[in-house]
């Protein structure tokens, strides 16, 4: 490390990938270091320093040049024009068991990975049972790795990068794989790795990983990098951009409707003493649907005055869930219902429109739409990423035909959250602190 | 000079990496398999069998006549086919071999010099295994230890050298050039006829044998045999002569390597 603390310097990195054809005429073009022919530029003109101690996120749209410039940093890629100069061993997972051969055991590859990482043979073997401990896959160690879980392969792969004294950690998507008890793991000694002096680029699609872990973030579009900065911030702006361009524009006739509608501006709780903005995306209408059919989702969105979309929401505020579905035959009971996720796919709540109408059947006809709205009060959110499965239903709770079930219709995103512990903040109806009465009850 | 011992380099300083994929590579092709690295020795027999009724029996050796034992005869087979395989493995294997270890070029920090090592590595894991078996059969066939086996390394190592500058060459032409693999597989059985391996240079018509000895493989086949089998020395001037022209391949393959590889993720 020099005293700058410098670790990472990439100046005005650009890469243009060869789209020409013949491959002979590409080998060439290699040789004589003439331009690529109907160049596709995947990256333009990027700088980025990163210091010792310092954890950065990158995030972008998918073919924003994430992965180009990962694989530039690592040293995998060479970049067309810009240099890239990097400090200390770099121990690099972009992809999950990158370089393990599934036909051996654990032991086998942990071996040949730290070989590759550039540690000899004593040094191996001294550090193979804490290796194994990390991993935390018992007797699976060493079995071959066909009969891993994508999850055991994701462990074995940071528990090698944990120990090959890396100075540069370059994490792509890795952690999404895992249960909870190992993300945990990798996020202590993630931290514990940052503390020590060591630099991580991590690469999410989650914005609340990405804030967890780093304090400055870098967006890139197309090539460029858009903004680079505190993360937090970074996030928010990402976030935004992804929401109002995805999704058919003309969908609310005003571009700018979210923002009217945005009571997320200045909106501070009492108890909270912070504001937690939700983003919203639009209603994703080829979103993983199943069921028998009958009727089709057409809309779903969130909206707080109860009738136009919202873009972002704050968490604590009524919110209401609107479900539309046309019908494709007769349908006599329909019960309108949504589960509300987390990114690990564990539900957090739901609800549906059964009780609340059971003894007041609706018969819709074929063509006919229909609307659910469920309004609530939006709870807080820790950072992460949040999506609603609407669904319609025939029939009763207990004994129903599922109609059209959408996974992932909307996703919610929260960057920055004043919720601290659990899964979920709650909307306190009041906070008191005091002497009791006699007999206990609250004075107030 | 340094430019001479560049191609070592990568090999000296990530030598733990190249003895774990070395290991790796030889185990698997066997892994999983009752027999396991039994087909390293079972394969080359096979063959010999099969050559030994052809040309053997169907068509009579010109060979048989010459040597004291005909049990001798095979044994000259294997010699010219072991030589030959050796060759063909790291021919037929280099076009892919970078493709096929994709992870390794694009996703992990990984000398990518290393792999043409292993490549070579193993296939003369595999010659090794062969001339052991070999001198086994002299022995049994002779009654007495070949003494020319004892110089047998001496006349593969330019070979070895070789091959690898061709290992460079094909390899890194083979990532952009999907088309050599096949070329390379075509050639394959059109050169096993064209070198004596089942006949003798002498026996070739006068005007086309100067276009036999242009065959790398025609030194060395002819060569080991005569040590082994016909009690002839080594042709020190030719020797000589072909390690210049293997030094030169393996320099030229190597710096050509080099150059390529700039491109190798881009392409895979």
């Amino acid at each position: 490390m020099t005293s700058d603390g410098i670790m990472i310097e990439a100046r005005g990195v650009s890469k243009s990938f060869d789209r020409g054809r013949g491959q002979l005429s590409r080998l060439w073009r290699t040789f004589a270091g003439t331009g690529a022919e109907n160049a596709f530029w995947a990256l333009r003109d990027v700088d980025l320093d990163v210091r010792g101690g310092e954890a950065i996120g990158i995030v972008g749209r998918n073919g924003s040049g994430k992965s180009t410039l990962l694989q530039i940093l690592c040293g995998t890629m060479r970049p067309t024009s810009g240099t890239v100069k990097t400090r200390g061993r770099i121990s690099a997972m972009l992809e999950l068991g990158a370089g393990f051969n599934p036909a051996f055991t654990g032991r086998e590859n942990v071996r040949l990975s730290a070989a590759a990482h550039g540690l000899d043979a004593p040094t191996i073997a001294a550090r193979m049972d804490s290796i194994e401990e990390f991993a935390d896959i018992g007797l699976y160690f060493d079995r071959p790795l066909h009969e891993y879980s994508s999850g055991m392969y994701a462990r074995l792969a940071f528990a090698v990068s944990a120990h090959v004294d890396a100075a540069i950690l370059i994490v792509d998507e890795i952690l999404g794989v895992g249960d909870s008890a190992f993300q945990k793991k990798c996020q202590r000694f993630m931290h514990g790795f940052m503390n020590g002096g060591g630099t991580i680029v991590f690469v999410s699609h989650d914005p609340g990983a990405v804030t967890a872990l780093c304090k400055r973030a870098c967006w890139l579009e197309a090539g460029r990098k858009m903004e680079d900065g505190v993360a937090t911030k970074v996030m928010k702006s990402y976030v935004d951009s992804i929401y109002s361009l995805s999704g058919p524009p003309d969908r609310t006739g005003d571009a700018d409707a979210g923002e009217i509608n945005d009571p997320a501006v200045g909106g501070q709780d009492p108890y909270w003493g912070a504001s937690n903005r939700i983003s919203i995306s639009r209603f994703s209408g080829d979103a993983p649907r199943h069921g028998f059919g009958g009727c089709l989702i057409e809309d779903c969105f969130i909206s707080s005055s109860g009738s136009t979309l919202c873009q972002s929401v704050t968490g604590g505020s009524p919110v209401t869930l609107h479900i539309r579905a046309r019908a494709t035959r007769r349908i006599d009971c329909p019960i309108a219902g949504f589960i509300f996720r987390q990114s690990d796919g564990q539900n957090l709540f739901g609800d549906n429109t059964y009780l609340t109408y059971k003894d007041n059947p609706l018969s819709v006809l074929p063509g006919q739409v229909f609307e659910a709205k469920l309004s609530f009060v939006m709870p807080y959110l820790p950072p992460g990423r949040y999506s609603i499965a609407p669904s319609i239903i025939e029939g009763t709770q207990h004994s129903h035909v599922h109609l059209d079930w959408r996974e992932e219709a909307l996703f919610l995103d929260v960057v920055s959250s004043p919720v601290r512990s659990g899964k979920v903040g709650l909307v306190m109806k009041s906070i008191y602190r005091g002497e009791t009465d006699v007999d206990g009850a609250i004075a107030r | 000079m340094t430019r001479l011992f560049a191609p070592f380099r990568p090999l000296f300083s990530n030598r733990e990496l190249f003895w774990q994929l070395l290991l790796r590579d030889i185990q698997s092709s066997v892994r999983g398999s009752v027999l396991g690295i039994g087909w390293i020795i079972l394969t080359p027999l096979v063959l010999v069998a099969i050559y030994t009724f052809v040309f053997g029996v169907v068509l009579q050796s010109a060979w048989v006549s010459k040597t004291d034992s005909s049990l001798e005869v095979p044994l000259i087979y294997f010699t010219g086919l072991m030589v030959f395989s050796f060759f063909m493995e790291i021919i037929t294997r280099a076009p892919e071999y970078i493709r096929a270890n994709k992870t390794y070029v694009t996703k992990i920090v990984f000398p990518v010099e290393v792999l043409d090592w292993i490549l070579v590595g193993t296939a003369a894991f595999k010659l090794a295994a062969s001339a052991t078996l070999l001198t086994v059969f002299l022995v049994l066939v002779l009654g007495r230890f070949p003494v020319g086996m004892l110089a047998a390394p001496l006349v593969i190592a330019p070979l070895v050298v070789l091959c690898a500058g061709l290992a460079w060459f094909i390899s890194a032409v083979g990532t952009y050039v999907r088309d050599l693999n096949q070329l390379l597989l075509a050639i394959g059985p059109v050169l096993m006829f064209v070198s004596p391996i089942f006949y003798s240079v002498e026996q070739v018509p006068e005007n086309f044998r100067a276009l036999f000895w242009a065959n790398p493989l025609t030194w060395v086949l002819e060569t080991l045999r005569g040590l082994l089998f016909f009690n002839q020395g080594i042709d020190w001037q030719g020797y000589a002569l072909y390690w210049v022209a293997a030094i030169a391949v393996f320099s030229a393959g190597f710096g050509f390597f080099q150059r390529a590889r700039t491109g190798f993720a881009d392409v895979i």
